[in-house]
């Protein structure tokens, strides 16, 4: 029988919360406000966009902001989980697109040798160094869809007893790098994200991290831990069709959405947590999908797109947005995708627009979608 | 639960492979090539190539290949400003691109993955896609990986006369345990383990600097 996983931590650092816990992150999450603003960390003179959403007031120290962010969040997931001390065995799996890019950033103006901390690799290399981990230690890098994957994979090592306790998720910090590689795309909005919304811009970049603890549903019951939800289908596909495109008709997404939810034995979810960047292509795609999966009853079930106010933070992405499941199943409440004021008549599904909404949530679905035609998809479901 | 599943043999090709014997198909980077020439081996080596590769997976290890074209992107910025952004080199600078470029060549549309995890990436790829053939979540996994000078690639779950029997990933492993000072290297070092394969089963293991381990059977 296969062994149950559950998530017993979350901790997260948004440009909602700057660091300042979940609580603040839930109450501006679901009082709908927008974090995408004006760019300050670097100069967007000549950009077609200036803005982003970033993660604002957070004292990094003496660490690198990637570190910074990263061992924030690990730091509040494992005190969240009631873990005192990793157990042997405990492992991580970390998701990540750019990594230390500021540091690759510097040398490269510089003219110097790339420092360890650019390394995509360093980010869990210094976690396990800091916190003692001692089981499977893995970066993994499928663009937008690495924080999702860093879970299922970490899923994955949980079932088959290869580890009791592994720390799953992912971070990303904003760059000029990032800025002018999505500049050149033509995929920056120039002022909201309107994920769904008709004529919709483009999307905003933001920042941060966010990571879950998961146990093995037993080892978690044994030590009295708080377990908030099971993780309870994963899957992850390839479109192979476009460097940069998705699909148009989100085959690849339908397939790992519905793999996701043959492994759950759901065959419907009380919540979506969308991708949803605000992307004319993606949003379009996306919506497609879950017609194709839920049939006509996609109409009734919510759905909502977190970027419309905290932007795309790539390999963090995923995990805030599997985090903020977690807190819908806990608390019931829904996040509004905000700046959806005029309809898109291809984008007909309910997604939350203006206000958070009440409603028992038992199960959710929450999908990713990345350069390079990646996918994937998590199921969460109730204990 | 360890199972024994079907490996084929390691296929690497790199600047030392003769022209004529790479893929003839079009691509950015050579290391594309290198890469596309290897799967492609890979996968008829398994009888895999006139197959159906819908739920076929890939899961790719990278490490530093990708950074010169980071740098060469980013120093157009710097040289010209928004305008020297190449939105042809941008998608590149992922390090899921190599994975992204094989699945779209080969058809490749189940699960991927890329492991960016230093010098044993492409054993932490190895490992992953024995976890996954070996549960039943997927029936067959190209598991490659790339570097500047290389690529390197087997199948798993398809496969003629070698078996895996164990790839697992651990932390805190010396002893016995080969140190992989790079990707690179890692090639050679499956490459010997499966050259020196002999009646039984040959356990291996290799390590890095950061102390994770990857420890594999292969059997014939």
């Amino acid at each position: 029988m296969m062994r149950r996983v559950v998530i017993t931590g979350i901790g997260l650092l948004t440009p909602l919360d700057a660091g300042s816990g979940k609580e603040a992150f839930w109450s501006a999450l679901t009082s709908g406000v927008n974090a995408v603003g004006e760019v300050t960390l670097f100069n967007t003179s000549g950009y077609s966009s200036s803005v982003a959403a970033e993660v604002k007031g957070f004292e990094t120290g003496p660490k690198d902001r990637w570190h910074a962010f990263l061992d924030k969040a690990f730091t509040s997931a494992v005190e969240d989980s009631g873990l005192r001390g990793l157990p042997d065995g405990a492992g991580l799996i970390l998701g990540t697109v750019l990594g230390g890019i500021l540091k690759g950033e510097a040398a490269w103006k510089q003219g110097s040798s790339l420092p360890e901390e650019y390394r995509l690799s360093s980010g869990a290399g210094g976690l396990a160094e800091t916190f003692f981990i001692r089981g499977p230690v893995t970066t993994v890098s499928t663009a937008c869809a690495s924080g999702t994957d860093a879970i299922g994979i970490a899923l994955r090592l949980i079932q088959s007893g290869r580890a009791d306790v592994m720390i799953a998720g992912g971070g990303d910090v904003l760059s000029e790098f990032a800025f002018s590689g999505f500049s050149s795309l033509n995929a920056l909005t120039k002022d909201l994200v309107r994920p769904f919304a008709g004529g919709r811009t483009g999307l905003a970049l933001g920042e941060g991290a966010a990571f879950l603890v998961i146990e093995e549903e037993r080892h978690a019951s044994k030590r009295l831990a708080r377990a908030y939800c099971r993780i309870s289908g994963y899957s992850s596909s390839a479109d192979a069709n476009h460097m940069t495109g998705p699909d148009k008709e989100a085959r690849g997404l339908s397939k790992a959405i519905q793999a996701a939810l043959d492994e759950s034995e759901c065959s419907r979810v009380d919540y979506v947590n969308a991708h949803g960047t605000g992307t004319p292509y993606n949003d379009l795609m996306e919506t497609k999908a879950f017609k194709n999966v839920f049939g006509n009853e996609a109409y009734g079930i919510p759905v909502s797109s977190i970027k419309s106010m905290i932007g795309h933070s790539f390999g963090a992405a995923g995990a805030i947005e599997a985090a903020a499941c977690v807190m819908v199943m806990e608390r019931g409440l829904i996040p509004p995708t905000i700046n959806l004021v005029e309809r898109d008549p291809e984008c007909d599904l309910d997604y939350c627009p203006a206000a958070a909404r009440k409603t028992d949530v038992r199960s959710c679905l929450t999908v990713s979608a990345g350069f390079g035609g990646q996918n994937s998809a998590l199921v969460l479901t109730g204990l | 639960m360890e199972k024994k599943v079907k490996i084929s043999a390691l296929e690497v090709v790199g600047e030392a492979t003769p022209p004529n014997a790479r893929l003839n198909i079009r691509t950015v980077y050579r290391q594309e090539e290198f890469l596309l020439t290897a799967a492609h081996a890979s996968l008829i080596s398994a009888g895999m190539e006139s197959e159906d590769k819908e739920d076929t997976g890939v899961v790719l290890g990278v490490d530093s290949v990708i950074d010169p074209w980071k740098e060469d992107f980013y120093r157009d910025v710097l040289r010209e400003g928004p305008l020297g952004a190449s939105p042809l080199i941008f998608p590149y600078t992922s390090a899921n691109a190599l994975a992204a470029r094989l699945t779209i060549a080969l058809g490749l549309k189940g699960q991927c993955i890329t492991i960016a995890s230093g010098p044993l990436s492409f054993l932490k790829a190895l490992a992953y896609g024995y976890l996954l053939v070996g549960c039943g979540r997927v029936k067959k996994v190209l598991v490659g990986a790339v570097t500047e000078k290389a690529a390197a690639t087997v199948t798993l779950g398809a496969g003629k006369g070698f078996f895996l029997n164990a790839c697992v990933e651990s932390r805190g492993v010396a002893g016995d345990a080969t140190l992989l000072s790079s990707m690179d290297e890692s090639f050679s070092f499956l490459g010997r383990a499966f050259d020196g394969l002999s009646a039984g089963q040959n356990i291996k293991a290799a390590r890095d600097r950061n102390g994770s381990a990857v420890t594999f059977s292969l059997s014939i």
